[in-house]
């Protein structure tokens, strides 16, 4: 897998890996036993430091998702017990469908994001 | 650190290399054939006892050779001009100086080794013409000895203390102006300038100059051809000098008939000058001065270096 | 805090006050940083800022006016020893231009104590920089390389580059900050570079060092520096003060106020919106406000690490 760094994000680098690489565990991009890019690999893709890496391999593996293993590599320990691919697939689709609609109705990028963003929040501060 | 210097001045060397190579070319048949023209002719007056009008017969047609020989009088300008001030001042106008005085070899050994090579090559290629020179040089000098300028300056080992002195002194210039242009200008100037001033004021009085009075007319002193005259006064029957014809002399209007009356009235010529025989000790002497100088050319270029900025 | 050899034995750099007069001008004054070993700094601040200078002084090509350099708890000095330890690479990478990186890299042998050709001809060669044509041929972007492979092929444990970037296409730029990042590995080097433009650099550096203004205005870890600044938007009220943040720039609109602070605590007032800051957000944000009457202290300078 590639990573990529959006530098206008107020994230730090590190975390922007982190969820690069939870992302790609629940989408299924990353399974069980895959071994994460090595330091090097990562830093000739993006001229990243590579305690950056270090750093987010390490986050990973206190959340563990990942092991690290000396002089052999990281690697996918767990997966997230998430829905299987079709499910995303038909989460994806139900999602399309809105976005046409709402674009009908004259709702730009920024609003529609802004809509999904309060409905997120709203469940969260409901839930929690 | 020597491998640097190599690379650095490799083309330097072949064109000097070839420049040499040039001029032997041209002074080695020229000079056999002067020294054969010479003894022919010397053989000649020898029987005849002519030889002192040789001086204007010799040596007349060899005009473009005579200006190369002394075009060589321009090499330790050009070697302190385009060796000596450029080494440090190029380096630091290309940028190239913060990279060599970065690495471990410390300013220090980068100046004695950079500077060491370049004075030597340049004491080599100076002794190497001032030895073509001086062979070629011969039978002019059996004429006109060694101590005239056009001739003590290119010969013998003071080209080799000017050409030293020429690279330590824009090394130091360089070090100094920091800038390629200014630097290689105000070095020939400077160089101009200590040639002039010694040899105007100083080589004269290297060794104290003999004096000598001799007849206003008549035969010159012998052996003078080859001396070198620093002064030539005329001093009346009392040895004071006069610079004007006495009044009575003033009706002689021809320039051999006012010199009779004058010699008829105790004048006499009074001669200040270096005998050819005071050759080599000039000649070690200028040399060790400019030795001097450009050791303390160095002196000063080790303090620049080592202590202001880069 | 990441980095195997941060707080070993003493800050790769510290400075202490320390200033450069060029004739009547200062260039660098009262500079007081401190870095951690192990750390790859990015050296920030507008044209003039005396980024240039610093790093002049930390290898000793230039002496301080005012004030202390010490790297690895040595002053600067020309000798042998210490030069072995620093490397540096002066703006647009000055070489021998009738050289080729091979004549560089064989004559760097006997300009230093240790020196390792061979991995730098390996990386040249993986990056295809042609070895054997004079350096001056060579593209920006293939010049840089050259000059960063000498740098590193004297094992330094300090790394110093001046604007290594700034020359560079965005593709060789890349090539450049991964080799540099890739020579980081090891966790022996400690790097400093220096750009006006932060947003070139930052991803390879963890460390910042901004200059602005005659003053150190941030000397501190990245990850630090971020964690530790907001954007609170709010409505307008202008000249106001933010219990436990120190306000860094405002900008007070008609209908709204916009703090740019650093946070020693959060921010519980709900009037404020908290946001995220870039770095590059935080560093123009310094660089904007204006200094008072009250002398705001630079941010996370550690007297110790």
């Amino acid at each position: 897998m590639g990573f990529r760094l959006n530098p206008a994000s107020g994230l730090p680098a590190y975390l922007q890996i982190v969820r690069q690489v939870e992302h790609a565990l629940r989408t299924g991009l990353l399974r069980m036993g895959d071994q994460l890019p090595t330091v090097k690999q990562v830093i000739s893709e993006i001229a990243i430091n590579p305690n950056t890496v270090a750093k987010a391999y390490r986050e990973l593996e206190m959340a563990g998702w990942v092991r690290g293993r000396q002089g052999v590599g990281t690697f996918v320990v767990r997966c997230p017990c998430g829905p299987p691919p079709a499910t995303y697939a038909r989460l994806a689709h139900t999602l399309e469908a809105w976005v046409a609609s709402a674009r009908r109705e004259g709702l730009d990028d920024a609003a529609m994001e802004a809509l999904l963003r309060g409905a997120i929040d709203d469940q969260n501060a409901g839930v929690a | 650190m020597t491998a640097l210097v190599w690379r650095l001045h490799r083309a330097q060397v072949a064109v000097a290399v070839v420049l040499l190579a040039a001029l032997t070319a041209v002074l080695i048949p020229s000079g056999i054939h002067m020294a054969a023209a010479y003894h022919q002719a010397l053989a000649g007056c020898a029987a005849t006892n002519r030889c002192t009008s040789l001086q204007n017969t010799l040596f007349q047609g060899d005009g473009l050779i005579l200006d190369l020989v002394l075009a060589t009088l321009a090499v330790p300008a050009l070697l302190g001009m385009f060796v000596g001030a450029p080494l440090v001042a190029k380096e630091d106008e290309d940028g190239t100086l913060r990279l060599v005085w970065t690495q471990a070899v410390t300013r220090r050994a980068w100046l004695g080794v950079s500077a060491g090579w370049t004075l030597l090559g340049a004491a080599v290629i100076t002794l190497l013409i001032s030895a073509l020179v001086a062979w070629w040089h011969q039978p002019e000098y059996g004429l006109f000895g060694r101590l005239l300028p056009g001739a003590f300056d290119i010969q013998g080992s003071v080209p080799i203390g000017y050409a030293v002195f020429g690279v330590a002194l824009g090394i130091m210039i360089g070090s100094w102006v920091r800038r390629m242009l200014p630097a290689v200008a105000i070095t020939l100037a400077a160089f101009a300038v200590v040639r002039g001033v010694v040899f105007m004021f100083v080589r004269p009085h290297l060794l104290a100059p003999i004096h000598l009075l001799a007849p206003l007319v008549g035969a010159e002193p012998a052996g003078s051809t080859t001396w070198w005259i620093i002064t030539r006064e005329v001093v009346d029957a009392g040895g004071q000098v006069t610079t004007t014809v006495p009044a009575v002399c003033s009706a002689a209007v021809r320039t051999d008939t006012v010199s009779n009356c004058l010699a008829a009235h105790g004048y006499q010529s009074a001669v200040t000058y270096q005998p050819d025989s005071r050759y080599g000790t000039l000649q070690g002497l200028e040399t060790g001065l400019f030795l001097a100088l450009a050791v303390a050319c160095l002196a000063v270029a080790y303090w620049l270096v080592t202590t202001r900025d880069a | 805090m990441s980095g195997p050899a941060s707080g070993a034995s003493g800050p790769a750099i510290r400075t202490a006050g320390v200033g450069k007069r060029f004739g009547s001008a200062w260039a660098l004054r009262g500079c007081t940083v401190s870095v951690p070993r192990g750390r790859v700094s990015a050296l920030v601040g507008p044209n003039g800022a005396g980024k240039t200078t610093l790093l002049r002084l930390l290898v000793g090509l230039a002496r301080p006016t005012a004030g202390e350099v010490r790297v690895f708890g040595e002053a600067p000095a020309q000798t042998g020893a210490f030069l072995a330890g620093v490397g540096y690479l002066a703006q647009e990478a000055p070489m021998y231009r009738r050289l080729s990186a091979f004549e560089h890299l064989a004559v760097g042998a006997h300009l230093n104590r240790v020196w390792d050709a061979q991995e730098a001809r390996e990386r040249l060669a993986d990056l295809e920089v042609p070895l054997d044509r004079p350096v001056g041929t060579l593209s920006g972007g293939q010049r840089s390389q050259v000059a960063l492979a000498l740098a590193l092929a004297k094992r330094p444990r300090l790394l110093l580059l001046d604007e290594p970037v700034a020359a560079l296409d965005p593709l060789a730029r890349r090539e450049f900050l991964a080799s540099l990042a890739m020579a980081t590995v090891s966790g022996d080097l400690s790097v400093v570079l220096s750009s006006h433009l932060v947003h070139h650099i930052e991803h390879v550096c963890d460390h910042l060092i901004l200059l602005a203004d005659g003053q150190t205005q941030i000397s501190d870890d990245i990850d630090t520096v971020l964690a530790g600044h907001r954007l609170l938007v709010g409505p307008p009220r202008p000249g106001a003060g933010v219990p436990g943040a120190t306000v860094i720039d405002a900008t007070d609109h008609h209908r709204q106020s916009r703090l740019v602070v650093r946070l020693t605590r959060p921010v519980l007032d709900p009037a404020w919106h908290t946001e995220e800051l870039s770095l590059e957000e935080i560093i123009l944000a310094y660089m904007r406000r204006r200094r008072s009457a009250i002398d705001r202290p630079a941010t996370g300078i550690r007297t110790a690490s």
